[in-house]
């Protein structure tokens, strides 16, 4: 149990606290490009917290870049999907973009816990239901063992019960991961075309903060899908991808 | 007699009243028209003036008296018939008598002569709509006439679908029904007018409706008896009489839905189709800064005005503005559709001096013209005077103990701050991971080690059970036999002791029993006696010491 109690709290580590505080301290002081840099510091040092992509979207925002802050906002709704501050922020950049679309799906309706529910939850909460039915499986056997009768019929109905719960809990949470493909274009414009190569035709123009689905990705091209159904090529530059576990990518800022 | 003298005398003053009892006519119909002289004495027949669109005829004068509440009245009765003849508004009166030396008057009435029922040519039913061109947006008004000079007892109509028009939503479809003389015959006429909308662009036809009547049937009167009751229940089936149905049915109309012209179309036109006025009426030409004025605004027309609003008035106008929702109302009759839209707006000033309120401008289109044009009313200009100290202030009339707060006022707005939390940590599910994995690992695997041990325990051999073997399989020789037989019995009382069997003594043995104790000592006879007969009596007492009997 101590080796396990161990292993618990060296797995769920965290930092980026420094470069985090650095951050807060710089949007205080009006040093947004600054603060920037430590809030991106704070993600690669670990924190990967609601807070961090909260304060970088701010700094974002705060600096011209629309685009970048919507990524950012975005990875902090998908971390925690009840924050109103984010979601507020969010829609208020949303209102200043020129692309009327909708942004892609995060879940399928059929999960539709999900949309309350951020991945690291909905997996703890699986976790917490296969670890309960486990549980009331293991006091079952030991009873048995000492009575030497047999197990009884409702200990092993709540034991199947906890478990499917944890197992559709896992399903959405598995779900989510593979959903996880949206992404915001932080340039001015950019024209998507119909394949790569000179035989693709300009298709479409989006600009800065237009949120789309990526589908396949080439060496240096991003298939993208629009919520209407619309697909086609751009350059992967021009995108930042919206899952809060990927590098948050500031080669688009200018100055770097 | 005497009584009658006697009410006589306290009997009132001469009064005069006209009943007419309808006011709202059409040209070819005669209604009776009376003069009542109460308690008076006239000099002739009364002279009733009228206007040219109308025509009176005496028809003869009646006398009764009337005892009411132990008063006596004479009323005398002049009765005349009343023809329209032309359109239009058109008064009866006022009348100015003599009676018994006294003038009497009474004020003018006004009737409204309408149109002529169409020349239905011959035909008991006729549908006309009253623009079979309109415009998008234009109403017309759909007309079923159903003439008829035999009297009926019931009569049910079918609408036609009115494809390319929508319902008029404010106004109702109006009934009437009116009795003419034509070519010296009575004839009554039903009219059924529908107010319409059109609504979608391009030709189109409305169906026939769809009359059906139930006429009283014509028969000779043979029972003199029977026909006064047919005449008193209206011919009804309750006394059996017989009616006969007909159905009469509609020409269709064939009609085409005008778009509205793109050209000269105002860049704030609504969609306001008709001919339309507009007044705009303050309730006070003076005030003070704090108070308000209230603008009466009427716009009435012939088109629809239904989800009509006034124009918004810009900020920097000088005066804000509160509008009520307008009343709006609409009446068909005669085929006319008339619409008014009431709006009661709040003007309240914001500076001190002469405060203009510039004329309320509505654009609508004209059917009759074909061109768009605007309604308008003048500016106003209104006498703003200094108020009260506080005046145009927002102030309060509750007392002290009120509540005197009031909203936060936003100045502007922009994103939110962060949230610092108290320890930053990794919320990605990466993050999680080795918590989501342990949680249920640890009862895993103790629900794994009871499984494992379960199944150790499964294959472990019952040492009882491989005694019980070796006493079904107990050899012939009786050295070897008693050897068993004794072996057993050790094993069996060693188990049951927890001990050793090697370590069994009688004193270990006497414990478990005097059965045990008994086959102890017949076990140690037997190893020195040697007898082959007893070792049977004595398997069969090891075997039942074995099974605990």
């Amino acid at each position: 149990v101590s080796g396990w109690l161990l292993w618990v709290m060296l797995g769920c580590s965290s930092g980026g606290q420094e470069a985090f505080e650095a951050g807060i301290q710089a949007t205080r002081g009006g040093e947004q490009r600054g603060a920037v840099e430590h809030f991106v510091q704070a993600l690669e040092d670990g924190g990967r917290h609601p807070a961090t992509y909260h304060g970088l979207g701010n700094a974002l925002y705060r600096s011209g870049h629309i685009g970048e802050s919507i990524a950012a906002w975005r990875r902090g709704m998908s971390l925690a999907p009840r924050n109103g501050d984010i979601a507020a922020n969010l829609e208020r950049a949303q209102r200043q973009c020129l692309d009327s679309i909708e942004p892609p799906q995060t879940h399928r309706p059929a999960f539709f816990w999900q949309s309350a529910l951020s991945a690291r939850e909905s997996g703890l909460l699986s976790s917490a239901a296969l670890a309960a039915g486990l549980v009331i499986a293991v006091v079952a056997r030991i009873r048995r063992t000492r009575s030497g009768r047999k197990q009884p019929r409702r200990a092993a109905g709540w034991t199947a019960v906890m478990i499917a719960l944890g197992a559709l809990l896992g399903a959405s949470t598995w779900d989510v991961l593979q959903q996880r493909n949206g992404a915001v274009v932080v340039v001015s414009q950019v024209a998507v075309r119909s394949t790569l190569g000179p035989e693709g035709v300009d298709l479409f123009v989006l600009h800065e903060g237009a949120q789309v689905g990526t589908s396949d990705q080439a060496q240096r091209h991003t298939l993208i899908a629009l919520s209407d159904g619309r697909k086609g090529w751009v350059s992967s530059s021009a995108l930042i991808s919206t899952d809060p576990s990927r590098k948050f990518p500031l080669d688009s800022l200018p100055g770097r | 007699v005497i009584l009658l003298f006697l009410m006589s005398l306290l009997a009132h003053a001469a009064s005069l009243s006209v009943e007419i009892d309808q006011r709202e006519l059409v040209v070819g119909q005669t209604v009776p028209l009376k003069i009542k002289v109460i308690d008076g004495s006239p000099r002739g027949v009364p002279e009733v003036p009228v206007g040219s669109g109308l025509l009176l005829r005496f028809q003869g004068q009646s006398q009764q008296h009337v005892v009411s509440n132990f008063q006596s009245r004479r009323i005398v009765q002049y009765t005349y018939e009343l023809s329209a003849t032309r359109p239009g508004s058109w008064f009866v009166g006022p009348l100015d008598i003599l009676v018994d030396g006294q003038r009497l008057g009474a004020a003018p009435i006004t009737i409204r002569v309408g149109e002529a029922p169409a020349d239905q040519g011959g035909l008991p039913v006729m549908g006309t709509l009253t623009d079979t061109a309109p415009f998008l947006g234009q109403v017309v008004v759909f007309r079923l006439q159903f003439k008829r000079n035999r009297p009926v007892v019931g009569v049910e109509w079918t609408p036609p679908t009115f494809d390319g028009f929508v319902a008029e939503k404010v106004a109702e479809q109006a009934q009437r029904e009116y009795s003419i003389v034509e070519n010296n015959q009575n004839f009554t006429v039903q009219t059924i007018e529908v107010p319409l909308v059109a609504a979608a662009v391009g030709p189109n036809t409305v169906p026939p409706a769809v009359i059906s009547a139930r006429y009283r049937a014509q028969r000779r009167r043979r029972n003199a008896r029977r026909n006064t009751l047919d005449d008193i229940f209206g011919g009804s089936s309750l006394m059996g009489s017989r009616a006969e149905r007909k159905t009469h049915t509609t020409s269709p109309i064939p009609l085409n839905i005008r778009p509205l012209p793109q050209a000269g179309r105002p860049a704030d036109f609504g969609g306001l189709v008709g001919r339309f006025t507009l007044q705009m009426k303050p309730s006070a030409r003076k005030l003070k800064l704090g108070e308000s004025l209230t603008l009466t605004i009427v716009l009435k027309g012939d088109g629809t005005l239904h989800g009509f609003r006034l124009p918004t008035v810009p900020s920097d106008a000088g005066f804000r503005v509160y509008d009520d929702a307008p009343e709006i109302t609409a009446e068909v009759k005669d085929r006319i559709f008339l619409s008014q839209a009431v709006v009661k707006r709040a003007v309240v000033p914001e500076e001190v001096g002469t405060l203009t309120i510039p004329g309320i401008e509505i654009p609508i289109f004209d059917p009759e013209t074909e061109q768009y044009t605007t309604v308008r009313t003048e500016s106003l200009s209104i006498v703003v005077e200094p108020g009260e100290e506080g005046a145009g202030d927002v102030s309060s009339f509750l007392g002290e103990d009120g509540d005197a707060r009031r909203a936060v006022e936003s100045l502007g707005e922009d994103i939110l701050p962060v949230s610092v939390p108290d320890r930053l940590q990794d919320s990605t599910l990466m993050g999680s991971l080795p918590i989501i994995g342990a949680l249920p690992a640890l009862p895993l695997l103790v629900w794994l080690a009871l499984v494992v041990n379960g199944w150790l325990d499964s294959r472990k051999i019952d040492p009882l059970l491989v005694q019980r073997r070796r006493m079904m399989s107990l050899p012939k020789d009786p050295v070897r036999r008693l050897a068993i037989l004794e072996d057993v019995f050790r094993e069996v009382a060693g188990l049951r002791l927890g001990v050793p069997a090697p370590s069994l003594d009688a004193d270990a043995v006497s414990s478990l029993g005097e059965d045990a104790q008994r086959i102890y000592r017949a076990l140690e006879r037997a190893r020195y006696g040697g007898s082959s007969g007893g070792l049977d009596a004595l398997a069969a007492q090891v075997s039942r010491f074995l099974e605990g009997k």
